[in-house]
């Protein structure tokens, strides 16, 4: 008996160890499949949990449907359109939603946004002016820490510390781009970056007949710094601007940084001849999209629409965009700790659907080059959607085939 | 011609009188006993200043006289009335406020909402946007509000 016991302890750990070796192992391979576990919520409307609001109503915008997975597999997920946050068991059916305080529409401009697990006990939400608020993984609101600029993201650290990037308006329509690393007991803060940006840098502004204004945004202009959680609850700060990465402590002292080796996209002028074609093709919806919301006389309407197309044919000229993208496009931290830089990629790549993913160590050092592709799944490479958790990915993604809406959580197996 | 006061004989030692009145002091002083001990009486004490004083072995200073306020010429100053002088002072401040505001460009403040919606497209898949040819369009009142937004991309 005792010796079936060794043995049965013996397979576990040897079982263990196997599988925790697996996803650094993986990234030897040129392309990694993912493959859905057939089942996961499987109890789900999914046409209902996804279902596209009449757009009409909608005025305010959210987030691709962020999600945090809890330490025992469970999702919260937030709405793109709705102040809802909504709850997953185990096997990814749904449970239950429920509304963040001060989430109604019209008390922000954004939805609530589902930004992560904190401590293993909590999950926590930002929602434009509200701070940052914490709930046990019932849906009861435990805390709210407030801050005095609007927050964009957050990542929970070691230490009961929090990191939050955010902005606060500047003057002549600059911002200041913000980091700090905030307790989450004593609510005690201190800033660890900031930057200044010219906000009309990445826009075009327009002034329209009536005195108010309309921007239009420019593809890869002025990315903000991405963050992410080491394994050991540090902060990880990559600046796409120029592909340096720096690590901060919980206590915000810098560990260490290291520079990406990667080389950015130039932007050719069939990029910039298809951006502009795009944009000219939707004229006839942009025109639709301002009927419907109602908010606009024909005058108005007509001079928007008007404005647009002169702003468009600015869009021909190269110097409107920068020279090339930025260094990578988001970091993701997986299971084991490793740091996945994902690039843009050229637009050849475009069908297949192939995502080229670059793994580091805490080190800096480059391990090896790959890609994840799924053949059932449209996947999005978001750090707030793409969320490794025990050696599997849950991602919100897009079926490849089907009609209606084709929107799923999804829980992925990695394979070779 | 009553007796003299002291600051008249200080007046008539110190040659501070016109000729008229120092005939009549020099008569007056000459004649009356009292006005004469009077004038020994302040002579003997600017002697005995002098003396105290002769130990700083001072060169004696040539101090000129003074000029009498009649002797002094009038100038003719122009007064500006009152009216002139608040209407100049009106203009100057008037000329000073338009200048300012000709040159003050008012510090255009981003809105909050403004921003948020810019970190939207950040915040998605940026190579995603990138390959759909994403655009956010919004549009905001005069109050900087966004009143408008819209993502537009080629999957729509």
């Amino acid at each position: 008996m005792k010796e079936s016991i060794v043995l049965f302890t013996l397979v576990l750990l040897i079982g263990a160890t196997t599988r925790s070796q697996n996803i650094s192992e993986i990234y030897k391979n040129e392309i990694i499949k993912l493959e859905a576990e057939s089942g996961y919520g499987k109890l789900n409307n999914w046409e209902d949990i996804f279902s596209t609001p009449d757009f009409s109503l909608i005025t305010h915008l959210g987030l691709h449907n962020q999600i945090a997975v809890a330490p025992e597999g469970s999702v919260f997920m937030s709405h793109k359109y709705l102040p809802e946050i909504w709850k997953f068991d185990t096997k990814g059916n749904f449970v239950k939603k429920f509304e963040p305080k001060n989430s109604k529409p019209g008390n922000s401009p954004t939805m609530p946004q589902v930004e992560g697990i904190f401590n293993g006990k909590y999950f926590f939400t930002i929602n434009g002016y509200d701070g940052i608020q914490f709930f046990d993984f019932d849906g009861n609101h435990i805390k709210t820490l407030s801050l005095d600029f609007s927050p964009a993201n957050c990542r929970s650290l070691e230490n009961n510390k929090i990191a939050v990037f955010g902005y606060i308006p500047w003057k002549n329509r600059h911002s200041k781009r913000i980091i700090i690393i905030k307790d989450f007991i004593s609510g005690e803060e201190i800033v660890i970056w900031s930057q200044i940006v010219n906000n009309k840098r990445g826009n075009m502004v327009v002034n329209l007949n009536d005195g108010s204004k309309m921007n239009l945004s420019i593809p890869g202009s002025s990315p903000i710094p991405r963050m992410a959680t080491s394994k050991s609850g540090n902060l990880i700060i990559a600046f796409p601007d120029d592909g340096h990465v720096s690590v901060y402590s919980p206590e915000g002292i810098e560990i260490k940084s290291f520079q990406l080796k990667i080389e950015a996209v130039k932007i050719a002028q069939e990029d910039i001849d298809e951006y502009y074609n795009a944009g000219k093709s939707n004229v006839g919806r942009f025109e639709k999209r301002l009927k419907e919301s109602g908010n606009f006389s024909n005058e108005e309407i007509e001079d928007m629409v008007s404005q647009y197309k002169v702003q468009l044919e600015k869009l021909r000229d190269k110097n409107v965009y920068p020279d090339h993208l930025p260094y990578f496009t988001n970091i993701i931290v997986d299971s084991e700790g490793n740091l996945l830089v994902f690039e843009y990629t050229e637009r050849k790549h475009k069908a297949s659907n192939k995502f080229r993913v670059y793994s580091y160590n805490l080190k800096g050092e480059f391990l090896n080059s790959s890609s994840f592709v799924s053949d059932e799944y449209k996947l999005r490479f978001s750090s707030h959607s793409f969320i490794f958790h025990n050696n599997y990915i849950y991602n919100v993604a897009e079926k490849k085939q089907g009609s209606g809406n084709l929107m799923r959580l999804v829980k992925f197996k990695v394979s070779e | 011609m009553n007796c003299l006061s002291n600051n008249k004989i200080q007046e008539y030692i110190d040659n501070e009188l016109d000729a008229s009145e120092l005939s009549l002091v020099s008569n007056h002083i000459n004649s009356c006993e009292e006005c004469k001990k009077l004038h020994f009486e302040l002579l003997a004490d600017i002697s005995f200043v002098n003396d105290a004083l002769s130990v700083f072995k001072t060169e004696p200073k040539n101090i000129p006289s003074i000029e009498k306020y009649s002797d002094i010429k009038k100038v003719s100053v122009f007064r500006m009335p009152i009216f002139l002088k608040v209407s100049a002072a009106v203009l100057f401040i008037a000329i000073s406020i338009s200048i300012i505001l000709a040159y003050y460009q008012k510090p255009e403040i981003i809105n909050e909402n403004e921003m948020m919606y810019y970190s939207l497209m950040n915040d998605s898949d940026p190579n995603e946007q990138w390959h759909d040819n994403q655009m956010l369009i919004t549009i905001s009142n005069k109050k900087n509000e966004i009143v408008f937004s819209f993502l537009m991309d080629n999957n729509d």
